[in-house]
């Protein structure tokens, strides 16, 4: 297995997880590493309907962002679309149980990185995230898989156009808010 | 596939270590326990069939223009949303909570 070090990464080390599992919220992740293509991650698993690919690297090309891509080794034509679903879903918390706490041997939850897979469709407003089913990361072990969420009330298809625009939409209400308070002061 | 008929209380064995227990049955509901060890995931079949029937779905995204979506998600959080450097990711903590 290949280790990942790099000197920027954080080393506190408090354990959440102990035996259970455990819920990442965007609070509880530190995302400290960047992703490196060159780093290979393991799938022992593969991923529900790709079982047989146990390899994959992650890819963030500048013209795609805030799109990443997570692409097979092999076959080198098969590949995702991600998004960190955080940032269409601030209040995001997928439960990661304990078998998968272990699978991933994830002894520090600030190691895991979430990503959520897209389905890219013609029409934008369609595209959408899966949330139910996210690929959690060990970024230090370099080991994943696609964890369910079941049990949590999460869409597999999450539309993100919709998501954006609520945000946009209460982003505005905050700076009328805070337009008409300056107005009163 | 093997049929066995179980009333509720009644449960089988999987292997040495997997119990499934019918616990009730109300009208077509029947709730099932499951006693296995850690390393066993248990899901809905319907789940895990959506999940496997997305990720089908997923890998057909090749030559689809993102553009308008990337975008929108560009004017929404700003820049630093589109780098995965650490810093960067702060800003994208601080943007969402605005």
């Amino acid at each position: 297995m290949k280790t990942l070090m790099n000197p920027r990464y954080s080393q506190n080390s408090t354990n959440p997880t102990e035996q259970g599992a455990t819920d990442i919220s965007p609070y509880s992740r530190l995302v400290a590493l960047p992703i490196q293509s060159e780093n290979i991650f393991h799938f022992p698993d593969g991923i529900p309907a790709f079982e047989n690919i146990k390899e994959f690297v992650f890819l963030s090309k500048p013209d795609s962002r805030p799109f990443m891509f997570m692409q097979a080794l092999q076959p080198q034509d098969l590949s995702f679309v991600c998004i960190d679903p955080f940032l269409i879903y601030p209040d995001y918390a997928p439960r990661v149980s304990s078998a998968d706490v272990r699978f991933l041997h994830l002894n520090d939850i600030t190691d895991a990185l979430v990503l959520s897979i897209v389905t890219v469709n013609r029409d934008m407003a369609e595209t959408t995230a899966n949330l139910q089913g996210p690929i959690v990361i060990n970024m230090r072990a370099c080991i994943g898989k696609q964890i369910i969420c079941d049990g949590q009330n999460y869409s597999v298809r999450y539309k993100i156009w919709d998501a954006i625009e609520s945000m946009e939409r209460r982003q505005t209400e905050h700076h009328q808010a805070a337009r008409a308070a300056g107005a009163v002061v | 596939m093997l049929v066995l008929t179980r009333k509720s209380e009644e449960s089988v064995i999987i292997g040495n270590n997997i119990e499934v227990k019918v616990l009730s049955v109300r009208g077509d509901q029947v709730s099932i326990g499951f006693s296995a060890p850690d390393d066993v995931s248990i899901y809905r079949k319907e789940v895990y069939d959506a999940i496997q029937r997305e990720n089908l779905q997923a890998v057909k995204h090749a030559n689809q223009d993102m553009s308008w979506l990337q975008d929108k998600l560009t004017n929404v959080f700003g820049k630093s949303t589109t780098n995965n450097e650490p810093q960067e990711r702060g800003g994208v903590r601080e943007s969402v909570k605005r």
